[in-house]
């Protein structure tokens, strides 16, 4: 069995204050509207969960295309609910600011105040941008938005879509064209996840979205992931009358699937905390990714990583990512006791704490048939008991982890260490033993242990599947 | 730490009578210990001690010496030898070539193994003095994946433990662990416990190689940090070379407590620096 990817991608940021205001100019107008509009058609056209050509165009947008049209967006969401606007101001945001702290190597870092934004066009692309707003929104019988004669100015494909959005609206969802686009915006990040562009400092966004690519605990290569995560989450927060059911499905499932790809994104996860605090689910992703971070895979990053200068590594220390995953998981157990993939996972983060007490109970709480969490439950068992010097019972915990698994090497190992630590050289040997009697040939290998970092994602398909299912119906589209 | 009677026959001859003795009076079983130790001048190792020439303290007691061997005992040389995706292309290659080295200059009656690891470990060659067979396993050797250091190690010292003869451990590895179930710290734990001998090499990078730092000073071993891996075959038999200059001082514990951890000091009354291993957990 190869292990799933070995490759690994984190956020970065841009150290230097300078560098995140030195925006570029956005380019032409004009090409921007054009750019809105063709997204449009991209949203009509596209069908969830296939990388069909409108995935394809979109994907070859350049990183500066992409980030003035995230900015477009913005100001074209705001016309879908308010089409009388005629001026438009990006509020100030904070970023995260490392000139400071680049030292620390931490996430703590300081945060830099980026300054409002103007937003200018001019009448006449205003005009189409306000036209273009009133067929997304459904609302081309409106006032506001026959007085622009929205009606007459737009195409039969556009027509189609103001259709939809308009039959939407009647159901009671106003939200036709963010849901669509979201899930556009998915599919072009899934299809495209591993690859990255050059730095080259040309993008005007203020947050380029810098990452490193991980082999083997070694950085192999940086530059700018995909911009399209973001822009999903854009559309998403725009939900009006707020953020619901399948926002947040959309980020427990693309949460799940990031983590099961090893696509690393904390900021993915922080603003679904910030729109679903009181999920079981996203407390519980949002822990798996701090456990994943604490791990050795990812920690060597921060030992081994050699990045440009300017550049640092978004991820806190083994110690302080555990604490963040104690917090998070303990909060998914709380919000959802009957939760035992939580209950294990709790259970490893305070065993790795050094908390083996609390571990066995937690992990004693993680009751499933499931033989892949029942076999990391029985190894992490096995750990804690030993931690305990309660050798029997750590024996019976790997004994029967292996039981569940004959082709894995680890509770073999960890039986054999328990035998020789007590200096019992001979058992020692004996439990290695079918370790050495394993076939070479990775295909006849199976550890689930080698997949732990990511098996909180192993349902991510479905999820998806999930997500993906109301938007395919012919009827729904 | 257990040598049984049979194992100190096998081992020296010398060893029968002093053994025998303590048997009969005591119980089936004689505890005793074995170090390794290498001897130096500024012209290099010195040759020719014999036990008169060594004083050894165990927590702090001197101890009677039972034997001191040299170049009498066959060597147990195991390779643990990193085969994850960091190794690739010409690393690899230099790596194989190496280990070939190594076999080469091995003698008769000297066995091998190779353990290899990526996040699979495997006995790619039991321990045997068909070293034919190892090398066959060594050029065939390839792997891609995580680095499971810390298992491959453990799992070294327990092929290399099964066997009489002198365990000599030779870890390579070019990056940090990202894959082992096995803690460094347990299996550090374990080192003090073996008589292997760990060397280890690995690639300089801005991480300290803090685990296979620790393995080869637990075990009296050495650590080879290098740049670059053109030379690695000289190395490895740089290696080899200094481990045929070492003795091996063999006594029974006396005025000491059985468990815990026993600090050693080994001396040679005559002068020159002696490296060994710290002390044995018991």
């Amino acid at each position: 069995m190869k292990l799933l990817a070995t490759a690994f991608f984190f956020v970065a940021t841009l150290l230097a204050a300078g560098t995140l205001l030195g925006a570029a100019a956005p380019d032409d107008p004009g090409s921007r509207v054009a750019r809105i509009e063709g997204w449009l058609n991209a949203v009509l056209e596209h069908e969830a969960g296939t990388p069909d050509t409108r995935v394809v165009d979109i994907a070859g947008w350049s990183t500066n295309d992409l980030s003035v049209f995230r900015i477009d967006l913005r100001v074209f969401v705001q016309l879908i609910r308010k089409p009388w606007l005629s001026s438009f101001k990006l509020p100030p945001r904070e970023v995260d600011c490392v000139d400071c702290f680049a030292a620390r190597r931490d996430t703590t870092q300081a945060r830099l105040l980026l300054p409002a934004q103007q937003i200018r066009y001019t009448d006449t692309q205003l005009h189409r941008l306000k036209v273009l707003a009133c067929a997304a929104a459904g609302t081309l019988d409106s006032v506001d938005c026959m007085r622009l004669n929205a009606d007459r100015e737009i195409d039969g494909s556009l027509r189609q879509l103001a259709a939809r959005a308009t039959a939407a609206r009647r159901d009671g969802d106003g939200n036709y064209v963010l849901r669509r686009g979201a899930l556009l915006h998915t599919d072009i990040a899934m299809a495209t996840a591993g690859s990255l562009r050059p730095v080259d400092g040309s993008a005007p966004e203020a947050e380029p979205p810098v990452r490193v690519h991980m082999v083997d605990g070694e950085a192999t290569s940086i530059g700018i992931g995909e911009i399209h995560w973001a822009i999903g989450r854009d559309l998403i927060d725009e939900f009006r009358p707020r953020p619901d059911a399948m926002a947040r499905l959309w980020y427990v499932a693309t949460s799940a699937w990031m983590q099961r790809e090893q696509q690393y994104d904390p900021g993915h996860l922080q603003r679904a905390r910030e729109l679903f605090p009181d999920d079981a689910s996203i407390a519980f992703l949002s822990g798996t990714h701090a456990e994943a971070f604490a791990s050795p895979a990812i920690q060597s990053a921060l030992k081994t990583a050699v990045l440009p200068t300017g550049l640092v590594l978004k991820m806190g220390n083994e110690s302080s990512e555990l604490k963040a995953a104690d917090t998070m998981l303990q909060r998914a157990v709380q919000l959802d006791p009957s939760f035992p993939e939580a209950h294990l996972h709790f259970g490893h983060v305070l065993l790795a704490r050094g908390k083996p007490q609390e571990a066995v109970a937690e992990l004693n709480a993680a009751v499933t048939p499931d033989p892949l969490l029942r076999y990391y439950a029985e190894m992490f068992l096995g750990a804690a008991e030993e931690a305990l010097s309660h050798a029997d019972a750590a024996r019976a915990a790997y004994e029967r982890a292996a039981a569940l698994f004959p082709r894995a090497q680890s509770p073999a190992l960890a039986l054999s260490a328990l035998y020789a630590r007590r200096s019992e050289r001979s058992a020692a040997r004996r439990a290695i033993g079918p370790v050495f009697d394993l076939p070479a040939e990775v295909e006849y290998r199976d550890d689930p242990w080698w997949r732990y970092r990511t098996v909180q994602g192993r349902n991510a398909d479905d999820l998806l599947a999930r997500l993906w299912a109301p938007f395919l119906d012919a009827a729904q589209r | 730490m257990n040598i049984s009677v049979t194992a100190i026959v096998f081992l020296v001859s010398g060893a029968i009578g002093t053994a025998r003795a303590q048997q009969a009076t005591f119980s089936s079983r004689i505890d005793a210990v074995r170090v390794d130790v290498l001897v130096t001048d500024a012209n290099g190792p010195i040759r020719g001690l014999g036990p008169a020439d060594f004083e050894i303290r165990d927590n702090g007691v001197l101890q009677q010496i039972d034997l001191v061997s040299f170049e009498q005992i066959p060597l147990n040389v195991v390779l643990a030898l990193d085969m994850s995706d960091s190794v690739a292309g010409d690393r690899l290659d230099r790596l194989r070539g190496a280990g070939a080295a190594i076999l080469g200059g091995l003698e008769s009656g000297d066995q091998a193994a190779l353990v290899t690891f990526s996040h699979v470990v495997r006995l790619a060659a039991k321990l045997s003095t068909d070293i034919g067979s190892v090398r066959t396993a060594l050029a065939r050797a390839s792997g891609d994946g995580s680095t499971s250091l810390v298992d491959g190690v453990y799992m070294g010292m327990q092929v290399g433990a099964s066997d009489a003869g002198r365990e000599l451990l030779i870890v390579f590895s070019d990056g940090l662990d990202t894959a082992s179930w096995l803690p460094a710290d347990k299996v550090l734990d374990v080192a003090k416990r073996t008589d292997a001998v760990a060397y280890a090499v690995a690639v300089r990078s801005r991480a300290r190689p803090e685990f296979l730092r620790d393995l080869a000073s637990f075990t009296g071993g050495r650590l080879f940090e290098v740049e670059k891996t053109e030379k690695l075959d000289s190395i490895f038999l740089e290696i080899l070379q200094e481990f045929r200059q070492r003795y091996l001082i063999s006594y029974t514990p006396r005025g000491v407590t059985k468990e815990g951890w026993h600090k050693l000091d080994v001396r040679v009354k005559r002068g020159g620096t002696v490296k060994a291993r710290p002390g044995y957990q018991s």
